[in-house]
């Protein structure tokens, strides 16, 4: 049955839906996708398993909100982004922590692909480009 | 310097609250010219992405896990993971006339060493092609200073006629004399003060050439002053199929502004054949699927967009034109193949060169039963209408009568006739590259033909005469050649000048 990549694909496309739980990856049920494999392995599972954990990264990167900061910042300001990017994107988003002391000042938030730039390595990066 | 200063003030008091959104992605892998990126959710068709080291792209392929995208500029220090960010742009160009007597690469950026260029506006490189209502049907001629094309296939500003032909058959040679004739043409007018003298600018885009060839065409240019009304756009063989692709649209962009501010503009694409092959190249990276020749199913939309875009605007939109010549290199002479054949049928007209003319000395060697204007005498003035009418006709018939004469030497009076007066305008014809000639000296030189009075010097040395009548017009008859540039009709008191003039120079002439 999975002979061409494009099935591999929308297989592991169909596997990341089946691990979603109220729209955010569950723990529970990507165990139990691995331990199905692990007992009834099917045909070309390392390809599956590869695309199966691209596909969930991405996943997992649209409720993952990654701050990067330099200089510091607080709990409180922290749970704000979270709120703000929830209402903004409609889903749960959990923030991560990054210093980043090459930023000089700010701070910088990915979400998906998205990328929130409110830095000032960035704007001087900005300015560099306009004067040239 | 003062306005550097306040802008980077400006940036800097910007710093404490400035939040830049972006769409990223990263790039999953690049291969000759060609990246497919990972991300970029937001991406839009043809949008300009930019990738590190200030190197940008445009969005080609947007597919459901990956975003494919040519690459301008040098990929050489691109790779796998770097991040790549929209920017919410069209790829554009810089337009206006400050861009005259430049030389620019597929992005519009100079590389003739001269440095910036002063311009503010910009035009993006894909635009739709002017609709029905603001145009206008094809009524003023371009004037190429070729004689057989200004008298057979006559071009006019707005239209978009072919020259086609296998290599070194004198394709780019056309179109350097008809850029060399508008050049000379502005000056002229510009000289005159005629209030209602429009120039007419000249576009030559290079696709896929070598260097070299850029360079001579350059030094051609420079040499007969026709720099100083021509852009030049060049992407050259070594540079990545993406700018060969954009070139065109990049050229077109630039003629646009001409276009849409009331003025006129040649454009030149030097040559389609090897857009499409360039277009090709990206395609297949792209995995798009491929068909005749390999060449993907939208390569017809390819060039009849880009040639849609030329037009003569109406005086509401301000009367401007953009006329195209685009040229195709045939392989062996064959014009059914699959690109000489679309872009036959999207121009209006093609001016056929054959290898064979060109091998017998006949240049420009242009096929008098394959060449075509479609706008046809709409685009001549009344003075070459009025001279010009049979030529055709007459090249034709003496094309039919010179192969069935090789099969025997005993010819009736009117047939030798034929064959006489054909092979007159044969000779007659023949000019060198580069000397465009003045529609009132072409006239003069028809005017002679089509009353017998070149009957009477042998064939060969039909060359020389209209070398030495030209002079004489140019240099002696000045008055009476103004007179028909200024009247544009063939009147009596006209014709009894030339007759008085050409006995004239029968005289001098040997």
């Amino acid at each position: 049955m999975l002979n061409t990549d494009k099935q591999l694909v929308q297989y592991a496309k169909k596997l990341v839906q089946i691990s979603l739980e109220e729209g955010r990856v569950s723990d529970e049920r990507v165990n139990a996708i691995l331990q199905t494999f692990a007992a009834n392995p099917p045909r070309r599972l390392k390809t599956i398993l590869k695309l199966y954990l691209n596909y969930l990264k991405r996943e997992l990167r649209k409720s993952q909100a990654v701050i990067e900061y330099a200089g510091g910042i607080t709990e409180d300001r922290i749970e704000a982004i979270e709120k703000n990017l929830s209402s903004r994107y409609g889903r749960p988003i959990t923030a991560t922590l990054s210093e980043n002391p090459e930023l000089v000042a700010g701070l910088r938030i990915s979400v998906a692909d998205d990328v929130y730039d409110a830095t000032v390595a960035g704007n001087l990066n900005n300015l560099s480009q306009l004067v040239n | 310097m003062s306005t550097i200063i306040e802008q980077i003030e400006e940036e800097i008091a910007k710093l404490e609250t400035k939040t830049v959104k972006e769409n990223t992605g990263n790039i999953i892998s690049v291969a000759d010219g060609v990246a497919k990126i990972d991300g970029l959710s937001a991406v839009m068709y043809n949008e300009m992405v930019e990738f590190p080291g200030n190197v940008y792209g445009i969005a080609l392929n947007l597919e459901e896990d990956e975003v494919g995208t040519v690459i301008l500029g040098d990929p050489s220090h691109l790779k796998e993971g770097d991040e790549v960010k929209t920017t919410g742009r069209l790829l554009s160009v810089p337009v206006g006339k400050a861009l005259l007597g430049r030389v620019v690469d597929a992005t519009g950026e100079p590389v003739d060493g001269k440095g910036p260029i002063a311009t503010d506006e910009i035009y993006p490189v894909e635009k739709i092609a002017p609709g029905i209502l603001p145009r206008q049907s094809v009524n003023q001629p371009v004037q190429t200073g070729i004689m057989p094309i200004d008298v057979m296939t006559p071009v006019g500003r707005g239209q978009r006629e072919l020259i086609i032909g296998d290599r070194s058959t004198g394709k780019t040679t056309i179109a350097i004399d008809t850029i060399i004739n508008q050049a000379k043409i502005n000056k002229q007018g510009e000289a005159s003060g005629a209030s209602d003298f429009r120039p007419l600018y000249s576009i030559y885009v290079a696709i896929g050439q070598k260097n070299a060839n850029v360079a001579r065409t350059l030094g051609v240019l420079e040499k007969h002053g026709a720099l100083e009304y021509t852009i030049i756009v060049t992407a050259p063989a070594a540079d990545n199929p993406a700018n060969q692709y954009i070139a065109p649209y990049s050229g077109c962009a630039m003629g646009e502004w001409f276009l849409e501010n009331g003025m006129d503009a040649l454009i030149v694409y030097d040559d389609l054949s090897k857009h499409a092959v360039a277009y090709r190249h990206i395609s297949l990276i792209l995995k798009r699927p491929s068909g005749r020749e390999a060449f993907p199913g939208d390569v017809f939309y390819l060039h009849s967009r880009l040639l849609e875009r030329s037009a003569r605007l109406n005086e509401d939109n301000g009367g401007g034109s953009l006329t195209a010549l685009p040229i195709i290199e045939t392989q062996a002479s064959d014009v059914s193949a699959y690109i000489p054949t679309n872009v036959i049928s999207i121009t209006d007209g093609q001016i056929y060169l054959e290898p064979d003319l060109f091998n017998q000395g006949i240049r420009p060697a242009i096929s008098v039963g394959l060449s075509v204007s479609r706008v046809g005498s709409a685009a001549q003035i009344k003075a070459i209408k009025q001279v010009a009418g049979k030529v055709k006709l007459e090249l034709a018939q003496f094309g039919e009568l010179q192969a069935f004469a090789q099969f025997g030497s005993d010819l009736d009076a009117r047939t030798k006739a034929q064959l006489d007066r054909g092979s007159r305008i044969v000779e007659l014809f023949k000019q060198p590259a580069f000397s465009p000639i003045p529609v009132e000296i072409q006239l003069g030189l028809l005017w002679t033909m089509q009353n017998g009075h070149f009957d009477d010097i042998e064939v060969s040395k039909i060359v020389a005469a209209s070398e030495s009548l030209q002079e004489f017009l140019s240099t002696r008859k000045t008055d009476l050649m103004n007179k028909v540039v200024s009247e544009k009709e063939l009147t009596e008191e006209i014709e009894d000048g030339l007759k008085t003039a050409i006995e004239e120079w029968k005289l001098t002439f040997s």
